[in-house]
């Protein structure tokens, strides 16, 4: 079938694939009907960025689609539609009930998700989960997620030894990911990882935090951009030394993702330059206190 | 078989990594020299300085996301020379979206290997590519 339905909190996102016509259009309304009862979900985004083109069949389903979640009091856009599939909407006088936004943020201000907020539930989740999966396939340690809460630019910094920065643009989001530990903690890692006891931080190690974010990040992204956010990221580097701390610029919230191991607790921060905004060229990481530094 | 011989390029801007991918090739046996390169830049230098003393590479391990020359650059200058045309060439990556997979293919990438890995999943691609490779030479 040329599309696949992801639920997400809020929202649930009908991704379309190749070229959608006829073919498997009836299955659309059913699988839609099982999605926004299960998840009690009101608002559909239509992601089309992987659709060379729609129909006049299946452009009614989206139709009956755009009905039903409105009798929900909720609505429906289309995201990343390219020239060929608004030309098609217009064609066929679907242009006043299938509206489509350049992005996905713009498809969430539409619904109203993202007005009052800076994080978008939907965008962090899927880092906790990359969290834990790289550090259990690269480090062989289990992580335990606690409780993500909100740090403003005023509150204490969350002091860590060494720390991996990595910037990153996305559709509802502009800013940094850090994650820092506790020395203790990396040296545990650094051990795992390449089999041999490690009693300090190296030259031969201390670069693995940059890449340890850069996998989060890659693992993240692989589970966002499908659904619209469209996450650039920048390099990594990495600061270490005792009571460091990551700099916040823009004045924008800080989400803290803190996780528990058999060695100690570590934090990953998602630091927003300055709350929601549109997409900006991909910037350097925030910059960081650096008492020592690696590229 | 994989031939614990061999001659190999690591290219990565993060020596922890480097030092990741030739820890895990030791742990399987591996005991040919290992070439190091920074960049793709610094790597097609040292392909073509190996190629040139009569000592070429057999097989490259590329990083995708490095400053200066990127991965899916450094393919595009080895697949352009000749010499290099056919060598394997195992690109490391922290995302595998299908319009990367789509640009590496395109590009004449060997195999991927996706962040985070195992040791099994360097020893499972590389015995790939290499018997890949010494069926494609008969």
């Amino acid at each position: 079938m040329p599309f696949e339905f992801t639920p997400q909190t809020e929202y649930l996102v009908l991704t379309l694939k190749g070229e959608c016509n006829g073919d498997g259009a009836d299955k659309v309304m059913p699988g839609a009907e099982k999605h926004l009862a299960a998840g009690n979900l009101k608002f559909v985004v239509v992601q089309c960025s992987e659709c060379g083109d729609i129909d006049t069949v299946f452009l009614r389903t989206l139709a009956q689609l755009y009905k039903r979640v409105k009798d929900l009091n909720g609505k429906l856009c289309l995201v990343h539609a390219n020239d060929k599939i608004q030309e098609a909407i217009k064609r066929n006088g679907l242009d006043r009930i299938l509206p489509w936004k350049m992005s996905l943020r713009g498809a969430l201000v539409e619904f109203g998700l993202v007005k009052s907020k800076e994080f978008d539930v939907n965008f962090i989740n899927p880092f906790l989960a990359a969290t834990q999966k790289v550090l259990k396939v690269q480090c062989f340690l289990e992580a335990t997620a606690q409780k993500p809460f909100i740090k403003k630019p005023t509150d204490p910094p969350l002091l860590g030894d060494i720390s991996g920065i990595i910037g990153l643009t996305a559709e509802t989001f502009n800013g940094t990911l850090a994650i820092s530990f506790p020395s203790s903690l990396f040296l545990v890692l650094a051990t795992n990882m390449f089999g041999q006891p490690y009693t300090e931080i190296t030259s031969e190690i201390v670069d693995l935090a940059g890449e340890l974010s850069n996998m989060i990040l890659g693992q993240a992204k692989m589970v966002l951009n499908p659904l619209g956010y469209q996450i650039q990221q920048a390099i990594p580097s990495c600061v270490w030394g005792k009571d460091h701390k990551i700099k916040h610029f823009g004045g924008g919230a800080c989400v803290v993702l803190p996780f528990e191991t058999k060695a100690g607790i570590f934090h990953v921060e998602v630091i927003s330059n300055s709350g929601v905004q549109e997409k900006k060229p991909l910037a350097a990481p925030a910059a960081p206190v650096v008492p020592g530094k690696a590229a | 078989m994989f031939n614990p011989q061999i001659r190999i390029l690591i290219v990565d801007d993060q020596k922890s990594m480097r030092s990741l991918i030739k820890t895990h090739l030791r742990s399987m046996g591996y005991r040919g020299p290992i070439i190091e390169a920074v960049n793709g830049k610094e790597g097609f230098r040292n392909l073509r300085e190996q190629f040139d003393s009569l000592l070429p590479v057999d097989l490259v391990i590329s990083d995708w996301n490095m400053p200066d020359t990127p991965g899916i650059e450094f393919l595009r200058m080895v697949r352009a020379v000749p010499e290099f045309m056919n060598l394997p060439f195992l690109m490391i990556t922290a995302e595998a979206l299908p319009n990367q997979i789509l640009e590496a293919a395109q590009a004449g990438v060997s195999q991927y290997i996706l962040k985070p890995f195992t040791p099994a999943t360097i020893k499972e691609k590389l015995i790939a590519v290499w018997n890949k490779h010494n069926q494609a030479r008969g």
